[in-house]
């Protein structure tokens, strides 16, 4: 029986209002940029801010909600009316806490004392440390991933072990992306599905079900338009610009499905659309395009700069940046959408798509990246938690030499710029393109 | 003290001690001696990675199946190219013997997807050496579907066996293979229990070298050696009273020197949860079945102890729990390779989230390594404060 | 190659009952070497949104894309390009479903080479005023006004679609594409058909997995009852005649 002593909900309410506090104080500080690209971000920043304080309240109101992954069928939680909060809410939710360095700091150290090897991947001991700290408040079930990597998954035995008295589903998922595959996650997620509404009195609403499939149709659809226009020589937005799109579709429960989602989206396309129209790049002397073949790490706002001023260069595609293209989901009965939810979920999403599966995955991904977006420099595989990407070092290599692409491999965290400084990132990063530059290779 | 000198002479062992001495001789060896002998006369051999591939069907293809390894191997300069260093060096030195085509004796590979640098072997298998390779996707999960998933993987191996040893896997000639297996596995399980005695007549280190040989060798050849083994240490005395009875708990620890260190402390490893271990052969397939397949599920998914791959942890810190009663032991050392998640959050659990009735300590080593002076310190300082605890 | 026989002749017996069921489908010859449109010129391969006179196979409408291989001659009409609903200039302002299937000869199409997919990813570059992105969800393009009205249609878009094909992978003999424009529910069959060949980064991955002896599509204990069976049986024999190519071995590492 699961139960939050006051002391555990008092501390938990602590530790968000400081989160939101330094979220607020950003937020307000970015709202004051004058630069139009940096206030088509402010809806994204203002939802992350929200979701925090929607956290904070649903603690405050003991409020019925599931801890769960992105990964793991939002649309379903979205049909039982079921609020769901993530490990990675508390890391890359916190993007907006974490860019203010003195947070960022505090938080590593939270980390640093969670006593599990260092070599694990950084996401899975700030996951455990936030629930340690309470950040991540205990919820009345939780739905464990246990794909795409062994970090993820043995990361979830530790979140059983936090919270002993929470019940918990464990989602298996195929391997290969194939019909089989999809039939087997959507039974899955059926049963998941029953056991969220044993454990918190939701019901799932099929109407919704297929009102929520609808609108994520037409917002992929939408995340594909930007990424085309992204395909525009000279790229006509930044680093990273479409990284809220991923936030606000995936990552935030408050957003995911929500015509505010739709509209983020659409004036990105009409900012871009403007830019491409005009002839306008994002830099007027852009000479580097580059594929960021991860996630987008904390300090990216940092290595954007550094690759603007030292590189003439902008980063076109990256992980989590809807390069791929999204199946849409059949909408016409149940079967076809649970099918749908669970291919999307399973096999298309990020981080999942990039580590699950046989290598080819990432790969074909890889090449249709570079041939479309005109890549001329792949950063890969650098994340120190990402085990099978570093297996796959050698095809990489390969792959981008087919098509003429210049890899780059150094190895950073994404999460704790302590790993690998900027400093050092600048050096190798710059010091790589002027070698290539010289050699006329890009 | 070279204790190999302890034994005689092994070419056709006759005693215990000759076929511990034949075993360790085979674990530093790239292939056994009955291996090549098999591959001489003409037979098949297929490579595998980890124990969650099915042995039976490999052997009921008419093959023997060696689980590839590489302590032979001390170098990944060519490796290196193809796996960045923040892998599992285990992986590294094999794929490094792999692509340097020194696993000449094997008709092709099962790679199961047991782990992120496992699996990847498949994926530069495939690509870059002529023998084929076949991945064999393992659930996460004991439920009902993964079950069932798994056994229509294990369709998918048996085509592909097949297939490639030009064969047929009738159910006759795979319940032949099941018997042979369990076989072993009880002859196993037999020379297990004789380390539950007060002084067991059999060190740890030897214990592995038995455990590993078996994985490379026909498994007719090594159940008579086995036969021989346990028939001698049934009649042997004890080796001494141990100054602590350990478990080595951890993944693919194969290098019997390793534990000869921690037992140079005084201490005597006196069983195990290893991959190399007692999860291999702690649980028997049903023979008596008409779906033969389905067995070979239930002993990999359901029955036999778990290693991290498959999820919850409670299980495996039962048997783990289990093992330090049944064999009374006094302290537990969990190694676990650099760069492996698997184990190095499974090692954090089980000294942070459980009350194991024993003390643990954690090490982390790499699949060659020096540090052997680090590891004495380590386990000699672990065995005094064991014994200050008791005092 | 002949594992997907069956999915041609089935496309082709497809069309013929669209056909007799009243639906227009247009074929161009295959000797017919002038075509309308605008040809190879410099393109940044953009199309607006506020360019976009027609708008194909959006993701939430309805999209089909494959490439489908064999090695029989008699199942591919070179040159041949078919259109199952209303060209281009018919159009105008609408997004509609479609569907692209490419039928390529050859007896030794690179269908595991990187090559195949580089190929296949790019097929509309140099076309002005036409945008396309493949993926395994289908492929989505725009048609942009000017190029309507410098005269632009299927009949020039196919063209151009064999030229490249052709030029980027010699093996190719004979090649046809059908394009379909009739709507959602005329597309539903040939998402069926062309399910073996759904994209062509899934193809491949099939093809490298059926030489190196497994299936990835195969979800049955039993082949019994399976309605692919004879396509798996084709697979199978093609398989094995490749495995009774000289050992590899010998020849060294690598492929």
């Amino acid at each position: 029986m699961r139960t939050v002593s006051s002391a555990e909900r008092a501390k938990s309410i602590e530790v968000l209002t400081q989160e939101i506090e330094t979220q607020e104080a950003f937020v307000e500080f970015v709202s004051g940029v004058e630069d139009p690209a940096v206030q088509l971000q402010v809806p994204n920043l203002k939802s992350m801010l929200a979701l925090t304080k929607k956290v904070r309240q649903v603690v405050k109101d003991d409020e019925p909600f599931v801890y769960s992954w992105f990964v793991l069928g939002p649309e379903i939680y979205h049909a039982m009316d079921l609020f769901w909060d993530s490990g990675p809410r508390a890391e890359f939710g916190t993007f907006l806490a974490l860019s203010v360095p003195e947070y960022l700091e505090q938080v590593l150290k939270d980390c640093d004392r969670v006593a599990v090897s260092s070599d694990i991947c950084t996401l899975h001991r700030l996951a455990l440390s936030a629930i340690e700290m309470k950040r991540s408040p205990k919820p009345w079930a939780a739905v464990a991933c246990i794909h795409p990597c062994d970090g993820v998954s043995q990361a979830q035995s530790a979140v059983e072990r936090a919270w002993p008295d929470v019940p918990m589903f464990w989602m298996d998922s195929p391997y290969y992306p194939d019909e089989r595959g999809v039939k087997f996650f959507a039974g899955q997620m059926r049963r998941m599905a029953k056991f969220l509404e044993e454990h918190t009195g939701k019901r799932l609403d099929l109407d919704k079900l297929r009102d929520v499939c609808n609108a994520t149709n037409e917002q992929y659809a939408l995340w594909g338009e930007f990424d085309a226009l992204k395909r525009n020589r000279p790229c006509p937005v930044g680093s990273w610009a479409g990284y809220g799109i991923w936030n606000m579709m995936q990552n935030n429960p408050l957003t995911f499905g929500q015509p505010i989602t739709t509209q983020y989206i659409k004036s990105l396309i009409t900012d871009a659309e403007e830019k491409v129209a005009a002839g306008k790049g994002h830099l007027e002397n852009e000479k580097v395009r580059v594929l960021f073949m991860d996630i987008a790490p904390v300090w990216f706002a940092e290595f954007a700069e550094m690759l603007e001023q030292e590189c003439n260069g902008v980063v076109v595609v990256e992980g989590q940046g809807g390069s791929y293209a999204y199946t849409p989901i059949d909408t016409s009965t149940e079967e076809s959408m649970f099918m749908g939810i669970a291919r999307r979920n399973c096999m298309e999403t990020p981080m999942i798509r990039t580590s699950r599966g046989p290598v080819d995955i990432i790969i074909n991904d890889m090449i249709r990246n570079v041939l479309d977006y005109k890549i001329d420099v792949v950063i890969a595989p650098g994340h120190m938690g990402h085990k099978d990407m570093q297996a796959s070092l050698k095809i990489i290599r390969d792959a981008c030499e087919t098509v003429g692409a210049k890899l780059l491999n150094f190895q950073y965290d994404l999460f704790d710029n302590r790993y690998m400084p900027m400093e050092e990132i600048r050096r190798i990063v710059t010091q790589f393109i002027d070698a290539m530059s010289e050699e006329k290779l890009i | 003290m070279n204790i190999l000198e302890n034994y005689g002479n092994n070419e056709n062992p006759k005693t215990a001690g000759e076929v511990i001495r034949h075993f360790r001789e085979a674990c530093y060896a790239a292939a056994t001696k009955e291996l090549l002998e098999w591959r001489d006369g003409g037979g098949k051999v297929v490579g595998y990675y980890c124990s969650y591939v099915p042995e039976e069907l490999v052997t009921a293809a008419g093959a023997v199946s060696v689980r590839l390894r590489a302590r032979t191997n001390p170098t990944t300069d060519a490796g290196d190219t193809y796996y960045g260093n923040l892998t599992c060096s285990y992986i590294r030195h094999s794929w490094d013997l792999a692509i340097k085509q020194k696993y000449d004796f094997i008709d092709g590979v099962i790679v199961p997807t047991a782990c992120d640098s496992v699996r990847r072997i498949h994926d530069n298998w495939s690509r870059y050496l002529p023998t084929f390779s076949h991945q064999l996707v393992v659930p996460r999960r004991n439920h009902e579907e993964s079950r069932k998933y798994f056994r229509e993987e294990l369709v998918l191996l048996k085509n592909t066996l097949e297939r490639n040893l030009g064969t047929t896997i009738s159910d006759e000639r795979l319940r032949e293979a099941i018997r042979l297996h369990n076989r072993t596995r009880q002859l196993l399980r037999k020379l297990y229990e004789l380390r539950k005695q007060k002084t067991p007549p059999i060190s740890g280190a030897d214990t592995l070298a038995v455990v590993v040989a078996g994985t490379g060798m026909p498994k007719e050849k090594y159940n008579a050696l086995l036969e021989v083994l346990v028939a001698g240490l049934e009649k042997a005395p004890g080796l001494r009273e141990p100054r602590a009875r350990l478990m080595v708990v951890g993944s693919c620890l194969d290098d019997p020197s390793y534990l000869d260190v921690v037992e140079a402390q005084g201490g005597l490893v006196v069983c195990d949860s290893l991959c190399f271990g007692s999860r291999i052969f702690a649980a028997d397939v049903e023979e008596n079945t008409s779906d033969l397949l389905d067995a070979l599920v239930q002993q990999q998914i359901a029955c036999r102890p778990q290693c991290p791959h498959v999820s919850p942890f409670p299980p495996r810190a039962e048997y783990v729990e289990g093992l330090i009663k049944d064999y009374n032991v006094d302290g537990v050392i969990c190694e676990r390779m650099q760069m492996c998640d698997n184990w190095g959050m499974e090692s954090y659990l089980l000294t942070n989230s459980v009350k194991l009735s024993a003390p643990i300590l954690t090490v982390d080593r790499e699949y060659f390594s020096a540090a052997t002076g680090q590891l004495s310190t380590r386990v000699q300082a672990f065995l005094e404060s064991m014994e200050g605890a008791a005092r | 190659m002949e594992y997907l026989d069956s999915c041609i002749r089935e496309i082709e017996a497809y069309i013929w009952a669209l056909a007799s069921s009243g639906r227009q489908v247009r074929e161009w010859k295959p000797n017919a070497r002038s075509v309308p449109g605008p040809m190879n010129h410099e393109s940044n391969q953009l199309v607006l949104a506020r360019d976009t006179a027609v708008e194909l196979g959006r993701s939430n409408v309805g999209s089909c894309f494959g490439v489908l291989w064999t090695s029989s001659s008699e199942l591919v009409e070179d040159g041949r390009i078919r259109l199952v609903g209303p060209d281009l200039g018919e159009l105008i302002g609408q997004s509609v479903a479609f569907c692209q299937v490419l039928i390529l000869q050859g007896q030794d199409i690179p269908v595991t080479d990187n090559s195949f997919l580089i190929a296949s990813s790019s097929m509309t570059d140099g076309l002005p005023g036409v945008m396309s992105r493949i993926s395994r969800s289908g492929i989505w393009c725009r048609i942009s006004y000017a190029s309507i009205d410098l005269g632009l249609c299927f009949a020039a878009l196919g063209r151009k679609e064999l030229d490249n094909w052709r030029s980027r992978i010699p093996a190719i003999e004979r090649a046809e594409v059908l394009f379909l424009t009739s709507g959602a529910d005329d597309l539903v069959p040939l998402q069926g058909i062309s399910a073996l060949a759904e994209g062509v980064i899934r193809s491949q991955q099939i093809e490298k997995g059926r030489q190196r002896g497994y299936d990835l599509t195969c979800s049955l204990a039993s082949c019994a009852g399976c309605e692919h069976i004879s396509a798996c049986a084709a697979i199978t024999k093609s398989v094995e005649r490749e495995n009774m190519k000289p050992a590899k071995r010998e020849e060294g590492t690598g492929r």
